[in-house]
């Protein structure tokens, strides 16, 4: 576990340990002040019951009763005095806890403020495009889980309390009903969307026998999967999914409910489906609002990293039009687009400066054409290879990716 | 350790810190009104005792006991009172519990090496961003105001955490975080208050919520030297005066603003000349304005205030009229000149500002950032995503077969770049391009005879996804290429070496 989670944890688990077993210091103020008030109660009554008795107060030199009297005051007065520090001590423990858990544990995960990274401000109007896209990253994962159920009324609900654009939420209906049905445990709507002999439909009668033999029906798993597996495997051409039978059958005959992990399989086949869904429907995957934010965790601390290292050198954050350092981001957040660095230049081409190709099949940009050719008036080799190029013999290409 | 580039656990505890330090200071509150609770009622009890001594010692028993009944009734008011206020504290450390637990589960995720749990996680992580900024900006409905104004005044500010759900219409943002099961992971009661009190300033005008919150803070605002009490009472009888009520706005000055006279002397001075400035302009202009101009006194905003007062018949430019005389030139410069400055003052634009400088106060009080992290967030990663091709569409030149165009759009040439999706490219314009230091292209590349390069397999498996789909005529060693509609053989094909 990292150091910081580590100290965090265990600062809480005192915390949190004292506060469980009516230890905090606030519970033991509230015990303490119960018991003071059940104990002044029983002295108030026992000197209640004194004075009924016969003879009280006529005698005010009476030894005995007045001696009694005496004691009880005195025990009340003690009483109060021990309340009265106990629940000060207390008190002031409970404000000193928090403020040491400060000390102790939020001090060493201060480290910068979100606002010191914030240097390329959205515009003033960006407002009104962040709820779009917020209302399409709602439709995308959340809509299987709004308390209605039927098409309109669903995409209504989406408009009345989040103002998702009704256009939006609509195609993301059909998923997001059959994705409730699946984890409701209803494989039916999905089974009849999916395609024949797609590993979609595989995974599903995996998952519906898993769901037999997760009931104990052992001989209804094996009838179920002697009904749907040969028959689908006629029909697919992914003939490796026949392995996967297997182990199944095995746990039929070993039978250990526990092994068989139907919550996972249920998520495999929610997962695959919402992406065939959203493939078939021309809709991205994932949602942009959440490729763009996991990007921005992403690159955080190179922001950080750069403030700091800024701040050092006394020198202001860079104003060109390009981020000062490299953040490498996973593979599902690129490739969007073809990215080509002029191997003279080290820049990236543009519109402006676009990737030409050199006789040789190498690539270079077109500043750095015209410097190598004096704007087109020589001949000069090709920075890569021993082959001459001219001007001419250049073309201008533009990469694509499919 | 990092599946996906992903900052550490402990990176990712700093960027969270807000989350633990909020709660932590509502603990501190909460221990600091127990204090007092306690200071308060230790108090009482104790001269109680006092009163009880005597009355025993002068042997009034009959009295004494009622005074000991009275103990008895003020422990017990204590008592329940100390209950609430432990309600509050296991509330707030179940919060941070959960919180922990929230980064223990990516501390785990990230030694098992699981990229599918963590891809996850960081779907949770977007919400609870988009929770917080729905909290921040979401519309408050009236009967959350209502309610808050009754609560201001029980000092019950925590109603909404404790009381599980029974307000029927809630701010979206919450009904969001609550449909995700996330709702501890913000502490969306201090966004709401933050909402309601900046919204009753900027679309209802009332600083009533302000002034209460000042009250309550007054401490940590005047340990901050803070201007925003001063500005709130300066608005306050800014109001007073633009609704004529002087003798009010007067009072309101004697009580509440004048003890700012060291400190802000130049705009108290400002403030009391608009009293002379809109009392002596009525005076001069009241007579010649008609009756239907007077209706139009509203003196509420800018524009109003400018018909009242110098808006009246002619507008004329001056080259028109007829030459005017220096004095008269002076008089009307020196009057312009004023009604710039108490025009400004008179502005509701200052409305804004004292929102700004609330939530400024606010937000430092808590420790939250200024900015809405959803925002922070965005700016940041729009930068890292955005490259040099993003927001230009490739320019496809449509043939005559329609659903051809249609299927190459829709599934071959489109993108699905976040950057590049409708709502972020409308957005992305002047943040900075990503930084890249290595071009990032594809397998195999090929030019087309008309400067294209692509990827020679992808090329091939789009032609023989064209056959099957009976979209284009091709022979089996042609290709189609996509941009441009143009049928090639794949002897054309010329292999590239980009670098």
């Amino acid at each position: 576990m990292s150091d910081l989670l580590k100290n965090l944890n265990t600062e809480f688990g005192k915390l949190k340990e004292g506060a469980s077993d009516g230890q905090s210091h606030l519970r033991r103020c509230l015990k303490d002040t119960h018991e003071f008030k059940l104990n002044i109660k029983k002295l108030k009554s026992y000197l209640t019951k004194q004075m009924l008795e016969p003879g009280a107060g006529q005698d005010p030199v009476d030894d005995k009763i007045s001696r009694k009297r005496q004691l009880a005051v005195d025990k009340l007065n003690k009483l109060h005095r021990q309340w009265d520090s106990g629940v000060k001590k207390h008190g002031k423990n409970a404000l000193h806890q928090h403020t040491k858990f400060q000390k102790s544990v939020l001090n060493k995960i201060y480290d910068f403020d979100l606002d010191q990274v914030y240097v390329n401000q959205l515009p003033a109007d960006a407002r009104q495009h962040i709820e779009k896209s917020i209302g399409v990253h709602i439709s995308r994962y959340s809509m299987s889980e709004i308390p209605k159920t039927d098409p309109e009324a669903m995409v209504q609900y989406l408009k009345e309390v989040y103002g998702v654009d009704p256009q939006v939420s609509s195609s993301y209906v059909e998923m997001s009903q059959i994705v409730r049905q699946l984890r409701g445990g209803n494989l039916e709507p999905c089974m009849r969307w999916c395609t024949e002999g797609s590993s979609l439909q595989f995974e599903l009668h995996l998952l519906n026998a898993m769901y037999f033999l997760q009931a104990g029906d052992k001989v209804s798993t094996y009838q179920y999967l002697l009904k749907h597996i040969p028959s689908f495997m006629e029909k697919t051409k992914k003939t490796h999914l026949r392995h996967q039978v297997a182990p199944l059958l095995a746990q039929l005959v070993v039978s250990s409910e526990a092994k068989v992990n139907v919550e996972d399989q249920r998520k495999k086949c929610m997962k695959l489906f919402t992406k065939e869904y959203c493939a078939q429907s021309r809709l991205p995957f994932d949602s942009p609002l959440f490729l763009v934010v996991l990007s921005g965790v992403i690159s955080f601390q190179f922001f950080i990293k750069y403030r700091t290292l800024r701040a050092v050198s006394h020198v202001d954050w860079s104003t060109k039009n390009e981020l000062p350092f490299n953040v490498k981001l996973p593979e599902f957040l690129t490739n969007f687009h073809p990215i080509f660095i002029c191997p003279v230049l080290k820049e990236e081409t543009t519109q402006e400066n676009p990737p030409y190709a050199l006789p040789c099949h190498h690539i270079i940009s077109k500043f750095s054409l015209d410097k190598m050719s004096k704007n087109g008036t020589c001949n000069f080799k090709c920075p890569y290879c021993p082959v001459m190029a001219a001007r001419s013999k250049t073309s201008r290409v533009n990469f694509v990716i499919l | 350790m990092s599946l996906i580039n992903e900052p550490s656990v402990d990176f990712h505890l700093k960027l969270n810190e807000q989350s633990f330090h909020i709660p932590n200071e509502l603990l501190k509150r909460n221990a600091k009104l127990v204090n007092k609770l306690i200071e308060k009622e230790t108090k009482r009890v104790s001269s109680l005792f006092e009163d009880v001594n005597t009355l025993m010692a002068g042997h009034d028993d009959h009295s004494a006991m009622t005074k000991l009944g009275e103990i008895i009734k003020a422990v017990e008011l204590l008592e329940r009172k100390l209950e609430k206020r432990i309600t509050v504290e296991s509330e707030l450390l179940q919060r941070i519990e959960y919180r922990i637990n929230y980064f223990k589960e990516l501390d785990s995720l990230k030694g098992n090496e699981d990229k599918d749990g963590l891809v996850e996680w960081y779907r949770r992580y977007t919400n609870i961003l988009v929770g917080d900024y729905l909290t921040r900006n979401s519309e408050i409905y009236e009967n959350e105001l209502t309610e808050l104004d009754r609560s201001a005044h029980t000092r019950q500010k925590r109603k909404l955490s404790s009381s599980g759900g029974s307000t029927p219409p809630l701010n979206a943002g919450i009904q969001f975080l609550r449909s995700q099961g996330l709702e501890h992971h913000l502490d969306y009661d201090i966004l709401v208050t933050a909402n309601r009190i900046s919204k009753n300033l900027t679309s209802n005008h009332d600083l009533s919520l302000l002034v209460n919150w000042i009250k309550e803070n007054q401490a940590y605002l005047v340990s901050k030297s803070s201007p925003l009490e001063f500005e709130t009472r300066l608005q306050e009888y800014i109001e007073l005066v633009k609704d004529q009520n002087y003798p009010s706005a007067i009072s309101c000055f004697q009580t509440h603003l004048v003890k700012f006279i060291k400190t802000n002397f130049e705009e108290l001075k400002l403030a009391s000349g608009l009293l002379v400035f809109i009392k002596s302009y009525q005076q001069q202009m009241h007579t010649p304005v008609d009756v239907e101009e007077k209706d139009v006194s509203n003196l509420s905003s800018r524009s109003g205030f400018f018909r009242y007062f110098f808006n009246r018949p002619s507008l004329k430019p001056p080259r028109e009229l007829k030459q005017p005389t220096t004095s008269e030139v002076r008089i009307k410069s020196a009057s312009h000149a004023n009604f710039e400055r108490y025009t400004q003052v008179l502005s509701d634009e200052r409305w804004d500002v004292l929102k700004d400088l609330f939530l400024q106060e606010y937000y430092s009080m808590y420790g939250i950032s200024q900015h809405e992290p959803l925002l922070i967030y965005l700016s940041l990663g729009i930068s890292t995503l955005k490259t040099r091709a993003c927001m230009h569409e490739m320019e496809t030149h449509g043939g005559s077969n329609d659903s051809l165009t249609n299927y190459l759009r829709g599934e071959i040439t489109k993108t699905n770049c976040p950057v590049c999706s409708k709502e972020f490219s409308a957005i992305s314009g002047n943040l900075p391009y990503a930084h890249h230091i290595q071009s990032s292209l594809f397998d195999d590349p090929v030019m087309l005879p008309n400067g294209n390069i692509y990827d020679s397999k992808k090329l091939k498996q789009l032609a023989v996804e064209l056959r099957s789909k009976m979209l284009c005529e091709l022979q089996s060693d042609q290709i189609l290429d996509p941009i441009d509609q143009k049928v090639f053989s794949e002897k054309d094909f010329i292999t590239m070496y980009p670098t």
